[in-house]
Formats: C-alpha cells, sequence, structure tokens
C-alpha cells in the first residue's frame, strides 16, 4: 500500500469507531487523515497496525514519545481548517476551544511527552480484532520504552466503557476523572 | 510450567475480567467453549492478551511468525502453551 492509501486505511477505521460523542466526529475525517499522515513521518511517536488480507485496518495503537511537538504541528496544520468548519458547520466555537486548549490535570502537564493516542479493534475480525489491539500495544509499550520512557499518559471518554476498562486493567491509575469529559491516566512503567 | 498451571492462570484472569464487567464466564466452560461465547466481550479478550502478557511475561501472538488465531477456549490455551519460554 502507498502511504496514501494507509494514512486513508487508517483514517477510515478511526473515524468508524469515534463515538458520536467525540469531537473529531464533527471535525471530519480529513483532520484525522492528517493526523495519520504527521503521525507516520514518525519524529513524534509511532502508530503499531495491523491489516487483513485486502488491506483492512484491524487494530491501532499510537505511541507518543513528544507528544507535545507532535500537538503544536497538529494544530498549526489544522488551525486554518478547524476554524473553516466552525463557520461552515457550526461547531461549537467554544467546544472545540476547550477539547484544544483545555487544561490537562496537574499529573500530566509536566509530564506530556509519552502519551497512548487512539487505540481500537474493528468487531469485524472476531477474536482476531481484540488479539490484534493486544499486539500492537504491547509493541507500542516496547516503542516507548526504548525512547527512555518510564511513564505514559493516555486518556478516554469517561462514557468509554471499553478503552477505561482497558486501561485501567492494565495498571494504568486514574489521575483526572471525568476531566472536561474524561478520564486520564498514567502508567509508570 | 505446567499446562494446568497455565489453565488456572489463564482462567482466573478470564472470571476477574468477567468480573470486572458485571458478568461471569459460562457454565460448562471447557476447552470446546467458543471464546467469543466464553462470557467476555471482545474487549475483554484485549485486556485478557495484555494482561496474560504483563503476568505470564509473553505474548505468543507477537511471538507466531504465521497468524494463527483461535477460536475455542482449548486453542488458546494450547497456543500459550506451545510458545511458553523455556526457561
Amino acid at each position: 500500500m502507498t502511504k496514501k492509501e494507509i494514512i486513508f486505511k487508517l483514517s477510515e477505521m478511526h473515524y468508524k469507531l469515534l463515538s458520536k460523542n467525540d469531537l473529531s466526529k464533527f471535525l471530519g475525517i480529513d483532520l484525522i487523515q492528517t493526523f495519520y499522515s504527521i503521525l507516520l513521518e514518525e519524529k513524534y511517536g509511532k502508530v503499531f497496525y495491523e491489516t487483513n488480507h485486502k488491506g483492512d485496518v484491524i487494530s491501532i495503537c499510537c505511541g507518543f514519545y513528544r507528544y507535545k511537538d507532535f500537538k503544536k504541528k497538529y494544530m498549526r496544520v489544522t488551525l486554518v481548517n478547524v476554524f473553516f468548519k466552525i463557520i461552515t458547520f457550526k461547531v461549537s466555537i467554544k467546544r472545540i476551544l476547550n477539547e484544544l486548549f483545555s487544561k490537562l490535570p496537574n499529573e500530566i502537564i509536566d509530564n506530556q511527552n509519552f502519551a497512548l493516542g487512539f487505540i481500537g479493534f474493528t468487531k469485524d475480525h472476531g477474536i482476531r480484532g481484540p488479539i490484534s489491539l493486544a499486539k500492537n500495544y504491547s509493541k507500542t509499550l516496547k516503542y516507548l520504552i526504548n525512547h527512555d520512557c518510564n511513564y505514559v499518559w493516555g486518556s478516554t471518554l469517561t462514557e468509554n466503557i471499553g478503552a477505561n476498562q482497558f486501561l485501567s486493567r492494565n495498571n494504568f491509575k486514574i489521575v483526572g476523572e471525568n476531566f472536561n469529559g474524561k478520564n486520564y491516566y498514567i502508567l509508570k512503567l | 510450567m505446567t499446562k494446568d498451571k497455565l489453565n488456572n492462570t489463564i482462567i482466573n484472569a478470564m472470571k476477574n475480567i468477567a468480573l470486572e464487567s458485571g458478568t461471569e464466564l459460562v457454565t460448562p466452560f471447557d476447552n470446546q467453549t467458543e471464546l467469543l461465547k466464553s462470557g467476555l466481550d471482545s474487549m475483554g479478550f484485549a485486556v485478557l492478551v495484555a494482561q496474560l502478557d504483563e503476568e505470564l511475561g509473553y505474548d505468543p501472538f507477537v511471538m507466531m511468525e504465521d497468524p494463527y488465531y483461535p477460536t475455542k477456549y482449548g486453542e488458546l490455551l494450547d497456543i500459550y502453551f506451545k510458545y511458553f519460554p523455556e526457561s
């Protein structure tokens, strides 16, 4: 697959798995494509994923070792697009600003760089989906450890029971509960 | 590790994950039990494989060259037993 096709496939799967309350769902798939095109440069982190024989993505796990720089670049690239969408689709500006510029829990503010990004799997492939996610999660942690990571943080919408369960069962400790609608976790490695 | 001990480790992990999700494993539960009808939902299996990696120190699905995915509990146990690192 070409890089463009990979970005398309990853974004398609990511978009499909978002809950209706997720801001990215409002902002559209093109912003998710930007997310993966930056991440695939591997300057800030890496996306671990698995595809089936048709090239459809089964699972994704993103890991960052320079999350702050990634976020800066992502915002620089997407800001014009975001404000265009605010005007065109009347997405609440307050909500977007809250999401993009919101404060993080104190435990994370000074330790932002090592982050677990989007994680998920499709249910179209039976048991292969969750096993594939666990495999990519394990690869992500090893990748972060190789970048001298000794902690990693992650967040998920409070309502996302599966992701909350995945993080807490994998020894992530909650450091911000229902903080701007999300739960924040840290794992010490 | 004996296969019995490994079996106990996996089943205990599955029971705990089911319990935390407010469910329980189906009865009877044996080697023929289909994984996706065992009482754990699909996210539960992601949790199980990641947790066993932590507990046992290996993930057979990362180690295998040709990906193979079990459908029944007995197949899952066989995979973990086959790839158990020799001391």
